[in-house]
């Protein structure tokens, strides 16, 4: 079995702690072989990752806000992407979640900002598209951008 | 040299692990220097907090498209504690004809083929749960979610993928 954690002086890396892939011995592995490295400029870890509903008739503009708990991170990496929206169905009895294409149906400006060092606010615009709840999943990183 | 690694108690004397940015003390009590803490927790009104989870790889491959056909893989189904399924997140490396490389993230999950997102060269379609192991309707044991590449031109010499769990809360 490879050993595959090093909290120490890593011989080629320096001293953190490093964490390998499965059937990769750590005091050999390259940057492409490690799980975790603390020696990394950065690791990501989600500040928030929810679904954020917002119903939209049609026209106008309508916006949602949500706050969540930054840990004094400036400028983050924010990931949205889409899961079900009202009209459609997951087909099973339990959650699966079912796609609206995004851009197909409305568009949205997603805004981030560090409103203080210890709270976040993500907003989100629609100002046009069809009438239909969206729900969009929005997902904020540690990753400083 | 700044100490940059804590596993054990932090200033607040709480049991923890934190790595810090390069030159900066993991000690410190400001948060924004760590990149890296597992006391991340946040009682935020309107959301489950996630505690600082990141994005668990659990499957990676390449695939080799030829135009007008699909690729299937299969996936073991990720379900929470609550037996709800979830879709994972997909991030894909398209090696277009001209070797060029581009990073395209999926967009397009569902339990019914009901519609399609389209990504370069091809669309793609992540079925939550459903199957068996080898695509058959799942009756017992491990169920297991599905992804589909349908090509549309122009198509790829290949597309690596990596199949990513996200705690995403309804």
């Amino acid at each position: 079995m490879a050993n595959r954690i090093l909290i120490g002086n890593h011989p080629n890396y320096g001293y953190g702690c490093f964490v390998s892939k499965p059937g990769v011995n750590v005091q050999g592995a390259n940057i492409d072989d490690f799980l975790f490295a603390s020696t990394s400029i950065n690791q990501n870890q989600f500040l928030m990752l929810e679904v954020i509903p917002l119903t939209y008739g049609g026209s106008g503009t309508v916006t949602v806000t949500q706050q969540y708990a930054n840990f004094n991170k400036d400028t983050q990496l924010v990931l949205v992407y889409t899961s079900a929206g009202s009209g459609t169905t997951a087909g099973s009895a339990t959650n699966a979640w079912v796609a609206n294409t995004f851009g197909a149906f409305g568009t949205f400006t997603i805004t981030n900002t560090k409103t203080s060092t210890s709270v976040g606010t993500v907003t989100l615009q629609c100002t046009a598209g069809s009438a239909l709840t969206y729900t969009p999943v929005v997902g904020v990183l540690t990753l400083e951008v | 040299m700044a100490n940059r690694v804590l596993i054990g108690k932090d200033a607040n004397n709480v049991y923890c692990m934190k790595v810090s940015k390069a030159g900066q003390n993991v000690l410190s009590t400001d948060n924004s220097v760590l990149t890296f803490n597992t006391r991340i927790t946040d009682s935020t009104s309107g959301y489950t907090s996630t505690g600082g989870r990141s994005f668990i790889v659990i499957q990676s491959g390449v695939i080799s498209p030829s135009s007008g056909t699909q690729s299937v893989v299969y996936f073991p189904s990720i379900v929470d504690n609550s037996g709800n399924y979830t879709a994972p997140f997909i991030h894909c490396l398209y090696e277009k004809e001209t070797t060029d490389v581009g990073a395209v993230a999926g967009y397009y999950w569902g339990y019914s083929n009901d519609s399609a997102g389209y990504n370069y060269g091809a669309y793609l379609q992540a079925y939550s749960h459903g199957f068996n192991s080898s695509g058959g309707n799942w009756t017992s044991g491990t169920q297991y979610g599905r992804i589909t590449w349908t090509y549309k031109n122009p198509a790829a010499l290949s597309i690596s993928y990596y199949i990513l769990a996200v705690p995403v809360h309804e």
